[in-house]
C-alpha cells in the first residue's frame, strides 16, 4: 500500500474537518459576544466546561447528540460568571475571564481525575450520516459528505448566526451593543438585555465547540485537552471582525495547518516536532499580520456599560 | 464632583494599603525563607543519610496514573517496593512543573527519609533540596551522582523496543507498522530506534513510518489522535505509542480501526480499551526493583556511589503477557532477550529525531 493513497488523502481531509470545527464553533461564540461588546477571555475554560459536560453525558448515554446539548448547556452555566459580574455588576472582563479560564481548567481536571482516571473513556465513533451519491464520490465523498450529523448542524447553526447578526434587527442590536451601546440605550434598546442574550448564546456556542472537541474530534476527554485553542478562537474572531465567514475560512486554515504537520511526517519529511507544534499558531500570526491594518474591533469592546456615565 | 474625589481619596488609600499589604506579605516570605535556610544549613552540614534506616519513603510525579505511562509506572513501583520491604510510602501525584523544590522539601520535612523525584526536569530542584534537607533523592535520566545525596536512574529504552519491535513485525500483515510520539523525549528517541531495528531483524522489508505530535504534546490527546489516524490511513496494521495523556487518542484511533494492533510503553494501558484484544503488548517499566534497590543503598550508606538501570536482564523493562503475543513471537523475543544479555544484539541509543530516522533508513543494515 503506496503511503500517500486515496486512504490517506480522506483522512487527511477528515482530520482538517475535525480541527477546524471546534474552533469554528468557540470563534462564533465570541463573536457573538464581541459583537455586543463584551469580551470574554474565559472562553478557554467555558470550552473545557462544554467538553467535560459532553463528554460525561455521552460517557453515559451513548447518546452524541444529547452529548452535545450537555456541552451547550455546561457553557451556558460557565457564562454565566461573564454574565453576573460583567454585564450586570460592571466588574472587568479581562479579571473575569481569566478566572473562568482557572476555573474551567482547575474543575474539569479535578473531576475528571475523581471519577474517570482509572477506566476506559472511549466514547466510540459518533453515528455518520451518509449523504446519497455525494458519500460515493471518491476520496471526498468518504470525508466530507460521511460526517456525523452533528458536523451539519453544526455548521447551519454558524450560518445562522452570520446571518441574523448581518440581516436581522436583533443582530443590529447586538452590533449597537458593541459599537455604541449609548445609542442603543437612547434608542429604548437595552444594553444590559442585549448583551445577556450574547452572554448566554456565545456560552451554548463555545461549550458547543467544546463538546464537539471531545465527542467527534478526540473521542474522549483528558484534562486541559483544549490546549490553548479557546485562545486562538479570541484572536480569529478579532481578525474576523464579526464576519462569520471569515471565521469558518479561518478555522478551517488552522485545520489544515494542524493536519499538515503529521502528515508530512508521516510522508517521510523530515519535519521538526516544534515546527509542527507551532504551525498552527504560525498560520494564524501570518494572518494576523496581512489582515491586522483592517482589523477593527467593536469600540465599546470590554467597557461595561452603566447608563448615563461617560 | 465631591463624589469623584470622595472615590479617587478612596481608590488612592485602597492602593497603598494593597501595596503595604503586598510587601509586608513579601518580607515576611523572604524571612521565612532565609530562616529556612540558615536552619537548614546548620544541620545540613553536620549529618549525612549513610547507614539510615528508612521507615517511610516518598515518590513525587508531576501527573498521575491515569496517563497509563510515566508516573503510573513511578507510582506502581513505589507501591510495589513498599509493600516488599513492609514500610511506608507517600505518594505525591500531580505535583506538576512549577514549585518542585517546594513540594520536595515539603516531603522531606513529613519524614520521608528517601525521596524519588520521578520527572527528568525535577533533578535540579532535587540536588537542591538534597542538600538543603538532607534527605537523599533519587531522578531521572539526566545528573550526575552525589555520594549520600543524590543518585540517577537511566533507562536502556533501546532494549525494550527492540523486543516489541520482534512481537510488531511477526503481526503486521500490511508490511507497515507505525511509530507515534507525542514529544521529544530522551527515552522515546531510545525506544524508537530500538522498535525499528526490532521490526527490521524479523523483515528489513517492513515499512517504518515515525510520526510525532509536538516537542512536548504529552497530553495532547486530540493531536494524538490525528496523528495516529494519518499512520493508519497510510496503511500501518501496528502501532507502537508512546505519549503520556496523548495515549488516549491513540487509543482512540486504534480502536476504531478494525484489525489494528496496538504496542504501548511504560504502563498498562488495558483499562483504557474498551476491547483489550487490540493490545499487542506494552513494553512495561519496572522501577519497583529499583526502588527496592536504592532503599537498600540507602541503608547500606553507599547511596549514590552509583547509578541504577533499567534493562531488560535486571527486569526492569519487559514485554507485557497477552493473548495475542503468540508463542512464535514470544520464543523470539526470548531469543533476542538472551542475546541483548549476552551482548550480540546492541540496539542503537538514538538521543535525536534525526538519529531516529537514520535507524529507520537504514533498515536494519
Amino acid at each position: 500500500m503506496s503511503v500517500l493513497s486515496a486512504a490517506f488523502v480522506t483522512v487527511f481531509i477528515a482530520t482538517v474537518i475535525a480541527q477546524a470545527m471546534p474552533l469554528l464553533l468557540a470563534s462564533v461564540g465570541e463573536t457573538i459576544g464581541e459583537q455586543a461588546g463584551v469580551l470574554n477571555l474565559g472562553i478557554e475554560g467555558v470550552m473545557l466546561i462544554g467538553a467535560f459536560s459532553g463528554f460525561v453525558v455521552t460517557l453515559a448515554t451513548g447518546n452524541f447528540w444529547l452529548g452535545m446539548l450537555a456541552g451547550a448547556v455546561g457553557g451556558v452555566i460557565a457564562n454565566l460568571a461573564m454574565l453576573v459580574l460583567n454585564v450586570w455588576l460592571g466588574l472587568n472582563q479581562i479579571v473575569i475571564g481569566l478566572a473562568i479560564t482557572l476555573i474551567g481548567e482547575g474543575l474539569t481536571s479535578v473531576l475528571y481525575l475523581q471519577n474517570y482516571s482509572k477506566s476506559s473513556t472511549s466514547l466510540g465513533t459518533a453515528p455518520e450520516l451518509h449523504i446519497p451519491f455525494l458519500a460515493d464520490i471518491p476520496v471526498v465523498g468518504p470525508a466530507i459528505f460521511q460526517q456525523s450529523g452533528i458536523f451539519w448542524v453544526s455548521l447551519l447553526l454558524a450560518i445562522a448566526v452570520g446571518f441574523f447578526l448581518a440581516k436581522t434587527n436583533w443582530g443590529l442590536s447586538i452590533r449597537s451593543a458593541g459599537q455604541k451601546p449609548s445609542s442603543l440605550d437612547a434608542a429604548g434598546g437595552s444594553v444590559v438585555k442585549i448583551r445577556s442574550q450574547a452572554v448566554i448564546l456565545g456560552g451554548a456556542f463555545v461549550g458547543f465547540g467544546g463538546a464537539y472537541l471531545a465527542e467527534l474530534t478526540t473521542a474522549t476527554f483528558t484534562p486541559f485537552i483544549t490546549n490553548g485553542l479557546g485562545f486562538i478562537a479570541i484572536v480569529i474572531t478579532m481578525l474576523s471582525r464579526g464576519r462569520i465567514v471569515f471565521v469558518v475560512i479561518t478555522s478551517f486554515v488552522y485545520g489544515l495547518a494542524v493536519a499538515i504537520g503529521p502528515a508530512l511526517q508521516v510522508l517521510g519529511f523530515a519535519v521538526p516536532a516544534d515546527v509542527i507544534k507551532m504551525l498552527p499558531f504560525i498560520v494564524v500570526i501570518l494572518t494576523l499580520i496581512i489582515f491586522a491594518r483592517s482589523s477593527v474591533v467593536p469600540p465599546a469592546l470590554g467597557a461595561p456599560y452603566t447608563r448615563g456615565a461617560r | 464632583m465631591f463624589t469623584f474625589s470622595s472615590r479617587g481619596n478612596q481608590r488612592r488609600v485602597i492602593t497603598r494599603v494593597a501595596v503595604l499589604a503586598t510587601t509586608g506579605a513579601l518580607a515576611v516570605s523572604l524571612a521565612a525563607c532565609s530562616g529556612g535556610r540558615g536552619g537548614d544549613e546548620s544541620t545540613g552540614g553536620a549529618t549525612t543519610s549513610a547507614g539510615t534506616t528508612v521507615s517511610k519513603f516518598a515518590l513525587v510525579a508531576p501527573e498521575n496514573e491515569s496517563d497509563f505511562g510515566w508516573n503510573q509506572a513511578g507510582l506502581l513501583g513505589a507501591d510495589q517496593a513498599a509493600t516488599e520491604l513492609g514500610i511506608e510510602v507517600t505518594l505525591v501525584p500531580d505535583a506538576g512543573w512549577d514549585n518542585t523544590e517546594t513540594v520536595l522539601g515539603q516531603v522531606a520535612d513529613g519524614g520521608a527519609q528517601f525521596i524519588i523525584a520521578h520527572a527528568s526536569g525535577y533533578g535540579v530542584a532535587a540536588t537542591s533540596v538534597a542538600d538543603a534537607k538532607n534527605v537523599p533523592i533519587l531522578i531521572q535520566d539526566a545528573g550526575e551522582n552525589i555520594p549520600g545525596k543524590i543518585a540517577v536512574t537511566k533507562t536502556q529504552a533501546q532494549e525494550g523496543g527492540y523486543l516489541a519491535g520482534i512481537a510488531a513485525a511477526m503481526t503486521t500483515k500490511s508490511k507497515t507498522i507505525g511509530i507515534v510520539v507525542s514529544a521529544d523525549d530522551l527515552n522515546w528517541f531510545k525506544m524508537s530506534a530500538g522498535f525499528a531495528e526490532g521490526v527490521y531483524s524479523v523483515d528489513p522489508s517492513i515499512t517504518v513510518l515515525y510520526t510525532s505530535v509536538g516537542p512536548a504534546a504529552y497530553a495532547d490527546a486530540a493531536g494524538g489522535k490525528t496523528a495516529t489516524e494519518q499512520l493508519i490511513a497510510s496503511g500501518a496494521d501496528v502501532i507502537f505509542g508512546m505519549g503520556d495523556g496523548a495515549t488516549h487518542g491513540y487509543l482512540q484511533a486504534v480502536e476504531a480501526a478494525p484489525g489494528v494492533k496496538y504496542i504501548a510503553d511504560i504502563g498498562d494501558v488495558t483499562s483504557g480499551l474498551s476491547d483489550p484484544s487490540v493490545l499487542l503488548t506494552s513494553v512495561l517499566w519496572n522501577y519497583g526493583p529499583t526502588y527496592v534497590q536504592a532503599i537498600k543503598d540507602v541503608e547500606a550508606g553507599t547511596f549514590g556511589e552509583a547509578g541504577y538501570e533499567l534493562t531488560t536482564e535486571n527486569g526492569g523493562l519487559s514485554l507485557q503477557e497477552t493473548d495475542q503475543l503468540t508463542p512464535e513471537m514470544q520464543t523470539a523475543i526470548d531469543t533476542a532477550k538472551a542475546g541483548i544479555a549476552d551482548g550480540s544484539i546492541v540496539p542503537t541509543p538514538a538521543t535525536t529525531p534525526d538519529e531516529v530516522a537514520k535507524v529507520i533508513a537504514a533498515k536494519g543494515a
